[in-house]
This record gives structure tokens, C-alpha cells and sequence, in this order.
């Protein structure tokens, strides 16, 4: 501290500057950091949901996730055309979302691991919700998503409960892209210099 | 001699309140911003968060010089009753340098009853010497023209220094009360004041000819304002060169003014400072004049900021930290600039919305708000900001006796000179940091015409010109949400600077 009178000026604003931004440094480490480890945690998250994504997909064999569909999948006794392995049970029971006629619960030895809403007006597949030790909501994913244009921006999107990620699923399930909204994430300062100058 | 026993409440000295208070602001805004709505996972974020950074240095800055304004009083620096019983000989020295006024002359004989007047004669030109020949004053020139006006002065304090106890320094268009230089040796001769070596009077603005002028001086009051609560409390005051009384033995102590380099009044006060000795405004008035037009205020500007920079090209050693940090804060402003464009060019392509029609940017917002609450709330943040410190300092200049009228004209013309002379300044900064002098040329120089400064001119059309090209681009084929929100408003005044500055010279303009 005592040199500081005896720094040169270049030294001094250097000095300053460095001052300055070391709590942006600080933070530019905790937060890569902490955005390391939700990267991690949200891996682990992604694939816990899709083991039971593929689990749904292998084991429940049901004509209605295929286009086009000749049943209605909220019919009382449409699961009779459903086949699942034994320690799975589904429930088919009316939705309390209007978007939705109905849903089915997935269970597997009795807990909650899925549920898929069906819409009101077509029928189709329109969300499948995940879950985590039975009653805790870990991400959802969205069939069909529509930009602005009514153009389908995304087959399967998906959205995390804990975490603010989205992201875009193609077809055949491969991740295509990972939270596309930051792409429009374009903040700037608005000019504070307008009295510099005399 | 009679002490006026004011009482000095309230009068410590806030230089370590101000640094307090700077520094909570801006870890504050650090904090928030780092913490809250820095997305991490992605380089631009990280990159703009850096960006901002170096912004918000200036904000913290600003809010903390107008919360000073605002909630500090005055410095009122003690002064001896106006009848004096002892009159130390004052001269009063005017340096000219082909920018000789006539009839400032007549207005420079003071009450002081030991005075005398001289005018330092830099002129080249052989009419300037002989129209200066006329002026009843005791002429004074040196044969060779070093170092500008530092040399200048030096020449005459050392030939007739030693005879005054203090010396008044005048510019060429400077204007003063008859009272002047009775009314600063009041404050100097006080006793409390002995540390103090300069005595800085309030410059207003005087015959104001043109427009521009009118309204590149009306600030004026509100800088003085801040000026007087803020720079002096803290110590954070330098030389402004002229309309001053200086301690003739404090300026030879220190070896008289610096001639390595040209400002002059920046490196005074430095050396000043060594030696433990101080710059203070006090409430005296004097006036000058301001630039009529864009050309000659380019050219002070430029001289300003290569001056900053040259004054970084010495060590001083042992000079006054504060007036060092206050350096800093000048190269600051005079850079800052950089950062703005170079933020908006890097958002203008380095982002992407094209997805999104603008028509359907709310409903985009509202629909989607869940993932967009990051982006409208810098957005908001840096709004709130901006209207904080846009709002302080109107209330400031309210308080200050500016209309409001007069404030957002200076701000529309500010904002216009902001944006236009970017390049030019960096140039200069940049020649100065290559290890090339400052080359002075007074503002009111009457050799100097609109030619001399068309370089700087040209440098700042062709920057306007591309950058706006580039950036218009980048809104127009990647990112136009870029119009959006306060972005859209200051980007559309530094858009249309070169017209805003054209408005502001209608009345200089060839009729017809």
C-alpha cells in the first residue's frame, strides 16, 4: 500500500483495472464452476430420464405412438391393446390440463416414473412428464413444438425442472441442440457516457 | 487582518466515503449482474459480463459523484474579509498564441492595487505581434518558442517571477471581474490555505456566438455544481490551466512548469502534489469561451485526450495518489468508447435471433418468458441503471439552476459528439502511446481553420460511416432484437450523430 503513491501512472491503471475486474474473475470462476457442476448433475439427470425414456419405448408396446392412429388411446379400455412386462402398470385416466383428454400413468413395482398426457384434439402424444422417486417432477418432454410461424421448431423438446436448459430432440431421439433461447440472449448497456464531455 | 470564522462543518475530507461508496456500487452491480444474470455456460455471456465490467467502473463513478452532489455541501474554503491590510504583488499574466482577443484587454485592469498586467506573446505571425504591440501591457517574448505554453511561462518566471508573490495565468479568451484577483487573494492568503498552491476559479461561458457553444457551455453551472461537492471534498481536483492564482515560490519549488511534455496544468499540479501541495476551486467567477463548432472542439477534444495520455508517459514519483486515481478516471472516459463498440458489433453478429419476427418479439416474451427472464432482466437492470444515473444528474441540474430544456439539449448534442468522435480520440491516444508529442494548437487559433481539423473529421466519418455499416449489418442479417429496449434508443442517436451535429450548426451554415 505504501508504494502506491511511487507506482507509475500506466503501473497504477493497470494496477486499477486488474483491481477492478479480479471480482469478475472471481465470479467468472465460481460460475464456470457452478455451471460445470450443473452440467454434470444435468447430464446425470438426462440420463436417468432417458433409461426410463427407453424403458417406456421397449417395453410398453402400444399402436398409439404411431402415426396415424386408428384408436383413441382415451377410451376406457384401450390399455386391453396395450402390452407391458409385468412389474409395469399403467393407469389411463382423464387429464386435468383442458390441453390434455387424457393421461397415463406409468408405474414401475408400483412407483411413478411416467406420466404421457394425450391431446384434446387429435390425440396425439403431447407431453410426457418424468418423474424421480415417485412424486418428484424431474423434466418434461414436449412433441410438436411450434415457433412463432406455427412452423414446427422442435420434434421433441425438452425441459428441465431444476435446470434452465431446453432442448431439441430430432426424431429418431438424437439431442440436436441445447437450449436454442440463448441464442437471442443480446443484452447490451445503453450509452452512460453523455455527460463526459463538455 | 480579519479571519472570517466560518464555521467548517461538515468539512472533512471524503476522499475514503467516496471510495467506500464507489467501490459498494460496484461490487454491488458486480455481484448482482455476476451472480443473477450471467449465463455461464456460454463465452458470449462471459465476454459480455467482462464488457460490462469495464462499464460499469464509469457508472460506479458517476452515481458516486452525484450521491456526493446530492447529500454533501460545498467545500468552503476559508478566506481572509475582503479588506485586505497587507497587498502582496500579483501579476496577472495572459498567454497568447495567435489567438489574440482584443477586446478581452480592457477588461483585465483590477481594483488590486498591486497588479501588474502582462501578456505572453507566443504569436508567429507578424500582425498578431504588432496588434498585441497595442495593448498598453507590458509585452513579453522569448526567442525561441519551446515547449508551448509551459515555456512560455517559464520564460516569464524566470525573468519576473521572484518579484510576485503570486501570479494570475489568463488564456487568450479569458474574462475577468475587476475584483478577481483581489477576491483569490483573499482565499490565499489565508492561513488554513498555505498547503493549498492553486486557486481554481468557476469558468463560465461567455459570448456564446453559435449554437453549439450556447449549448456545449449550458452545463456549465451543473459541472460546477459537482464539481464543488465532489472534486473538491475529495481531493480528486486538477489544474484547468487558466483563470487561476497560483504561489509563485510553490510553482519555482517544484522547478517551474513540466516542458517535457505539454499539458501543463495536469503535470503542475502532479508536481505540486510531490511536494505536498494542492489544487482547490473556489467560488470566484471568471469566464472563457467554448468551441463555436464541431472543428474546433475536435480539436480541443483530441489535444485533451493525447495530453491525458502523454502525462502517463512520466513517472511522478511521490505525486498525490488521489490525482493519479483521477488520471486514471480521465484516460478512462477518453477509452471507454472502445468498449461500447466493440460490445455492440460483437452483438450485432455474435448473436443469433433470427428465429423471431419482431412483430411477435412480446408475445415471444410472454410465451417464453419462463427461459427469457435472464435476457429481459439485464435488460431491465442495465434500463434501471441508466435511468438512475440519467435522473440523477437531471435532478442535479435542477438543483443546479439548468432547465430541463437546456439539459436534454446538451444531452442530445453530447450524446451526438460521443458517438462521432470516437476514432479520432483513439488516434491521438494511440500516436501518444507510440511515444509521439502532443502537438498544441490552441482552441481559438486564428491560423487554424475548419482545413486543420478536416483529417480528424474524415478519420470520424469514414469510423461513423463503417462501423454503422457493420453494425447495421449484423441487426439486419443476424441479431435485430438489437433495436430493442434502450439499445434501440442510443443506437439510433449515435445512428443519426452526424446529423444531430449538422442540426446543431444550422446556424452556421452557408445560406441559400
Amino acid at each position: 500500500m505504501k508504494r502506491l503513491p511511487r507506482a507509475t501512472l500506466r503501473t497504477l491503471f493497470l494496477l486499477l483495472v486488474s483491481l477492478l475486474l479480479l471480482p469478475a474473475l472471481l465470479f467468472s470462476f465460481i460460475g464456470f464452476f457452478r455451471a460445470n457442476a450443473q452440467e454434470k448433475s444435468l447430464e446425470q439427470v438426462r440420463l436417468e430420464i432417458d433409461e426410463i425414456n427407453q424403458e417406456i419405448n421397449q417395453s410398453v408396446i402400444s399402436p398409439f405412438y404411431l402415426s396415424p392412429r386408428s384408436s383413441d388411446p382415451c377410451i376406457p379400455n384401450t390399455l386391453e391393446m396395450v402390452s407391458y412386462p409385468e412389474d409395469w402398470y399403467i393407469e389411463n385416466r382423464p387429464s386435468n390440463d383442458s390441453y390434455f383428454t387424457c393421461e397415463w400413468a406409468y408405474y414401475k413395482n408400483g412407483a411413478l416414473v411416467a406420466i404421457d398426457s394425450w391431446k384434446d384434439y387429435d390425440r396425439k402424444l403431447g407431453r410426457r412428464k418424468y418423474f424421480q422417486d415417485e412424486f418428484h417432477p424431474i423434466a418434461h418432454d414436449t412433441f410438436f413444438v411450434l415457433d412463432n410461424l406455427n412452423r414446427v421448431k422442435c420434434i421433441k423438446q425438452r425441459e428441465y425442472e431444476e435446470f434452465e436448459a431446453v432442448e431439441c430432440y430430432a426424431e429418431s431421439g438424437t439431442l440436436i441442440s441445447i437450449d436454442p433461447i440463448n441464442s437471442v440472449f443480446s443484452p447490451l448497456p445503453p450509452m452512460l457516457y453523455w455527460f463526459a464531455y463538455r | 487582518m480579519g479571519l472570517i470564522d466560518k464555521p467548517q462543518k461538515g468539512q472533512s475530507d471524503l476522499f475514503v466515503t467516496a471510495l467506500i461508496i464507489f467501490s459498494v456500487i460496484y461490487f454491488a452491480q458486480t455481484f448482482f449482474v455476476g451472480w443473477f444474470l450471467i449465463d455461464w455456460r456460454h463465452i458470449s455471456s462471459a465476454i459480455f459480463f467482462f464488457g460490462f465490467e469495464v462499464i460499469f467502473i464509469g457508472i460506479a463513478f458517476e452515481i458516486t459523484e452525484s450521491l456526493f452532489a446530492i447529500f454533501a455541501g460545498p467545500m468552503e474554503t476559508p478566506r481572509l474579509n475582503t479588506l485586505l491590510e497587507e497587498y502582496p504583488p500579483v501579476a496577472l499574466v495572459m498567454t497568447v498564441c495567435n489567438d489574440s482577443r482584443p477586446s478581452r484587454w480592457a477588461t483585465l485592469p483590477q481594483h488590486y492595487p498591486h497588479c501588474d498586467i502582462f501578456i505572453l506573446d507566443d504569436s508567429t505571425s507578424p500582425q498578431e505581434q504588432s496588434l498585441v504591440d497595442q495593448s498598453g501591457y507590458t509585452v513579453v517574448r522569448r526567442p525561441e518558442k519551446l515547449s508551448y505554453k509551459a515555456g512560455n511561462l517559464n520564460y516569464w518566471l524566470n525573468n519576473f517571477g521572484k518579484q510576485y508573490k503570486y501570479f494570475v495565468i489568463l488564456d487568450s479568451d479569458s474574462l475577468i471581474t475587476p475584483d478577481f484577483v483581489q477576491e483569490l487573494v483573499t482565499f490565499a492568503e489565508h492561513p488554513s490555505n498555505e498547503k493549498i498552491a492553486i486557486f481554481q476559479s468557476l469558468i463560465y461561458p461567455v459570448e456564446a456566438e453559435t449554437m453549439f457553444s450556447k449549448v456545449l457551455g449550458s452545463m456549465a453551472r451543473l459541472r460546477f455544481y459537482i464539481s464543488e461537492r465532489f472534486a473538491n471534498r475529495t481531493g480528486l481536483m486538477l489544474s484547468w490551466g487558466h483563470n487561476q492564482l497560483l504561489r509563485t515560490q510553490a510553482v519555482l519549488d517544484v522547478g517551474s512548469f513540466c516542458e517535457q511534455i505539454s499539458p501543463e496544468d495536469s503535470t503542475l499540479s502532479l508536481a505540486l502534489s510531490q511536494a505536498g501541495l494542492s489544487v482547490r476551486l473556489v467560488n470566484v467567477a471568471s469566464y472563457d469561451t467554448d468551441p463555436p463548432h464541431i472543428f474546433a472542439f475536435m480539436r480541443r477534444i483530441v489535444r485533451w485526450a493525447g495530453q491525458t495520455a502523454e502525462v502517463f508517459s512520466l513517472p511522478w514519483d511521490g505525486a498525490s495518489l488521489r490525482l493519479k486515481l483521477l488520471l486514471c478516471q480521465h484516460f478512462y472516459t477518453y477509452t471507454v468508447h472502445n468498449i461500447y463498440i466493440a460490445l455492440l458489433l460483437y452483438t450485432a453478429w455474435g448473436f443469433d435471433s433470427r428465429g423471431i419476427s419482431p412483430i411477435k418479439l412480446f408475445q415471444f416474451i410472454g410465451n417464453n418468458f419462463q427461459e427469457m427472464w435472464l435476457w429481459t432482466l439485464v435488460l431491465a437492470e442495465m434500463t434501471l441503471l441508466w435511468l438512475a444515473q440519467f435522473l440523477l444528474r437531471a435532478y442535479l441540474g435542477y438543483r443546479a439552476g439548468l432547465s430541463l430544456k437546456d439539459f436534454l439539449t446538451h444531452t442530445l448534442l453530447a450524446t451526438a459528439l460521443h458517438s462521432f468522435i470516437g476514432l479520432a480520440v483513439d488516434y491521438s491516444i494511440v500516436k501518444v502511446l507510440f511515444g509521439k508529442k502532443v502537438i498544441f494548437k490552441p482552441t481559438n487559433a486564428k491560423e487554424i481553420g475548419i482545413q486543420n481539423s478536416l483529417f480528424d473529421f474524415c478519420l470520424d466519418i469514414s469510423f461513423w460511416f463503417f462501423i454503422g455499416v457493420a453494425i447495421l449489418l449484423g441487426m439486419g442479417l443476424r441479431n435485430h432484437l438489437l433495436f430493442f429496449s434502450l439499445n434501440g434508443l442510443w443506437i439510433f442517436f449515435w445512428g443519426i450523430a452526424p446529423f444531430t451535429l449538422l442540426f446543431f450548426h444550422r446556424d452556421q451554415l452557408p445560406r441559400g
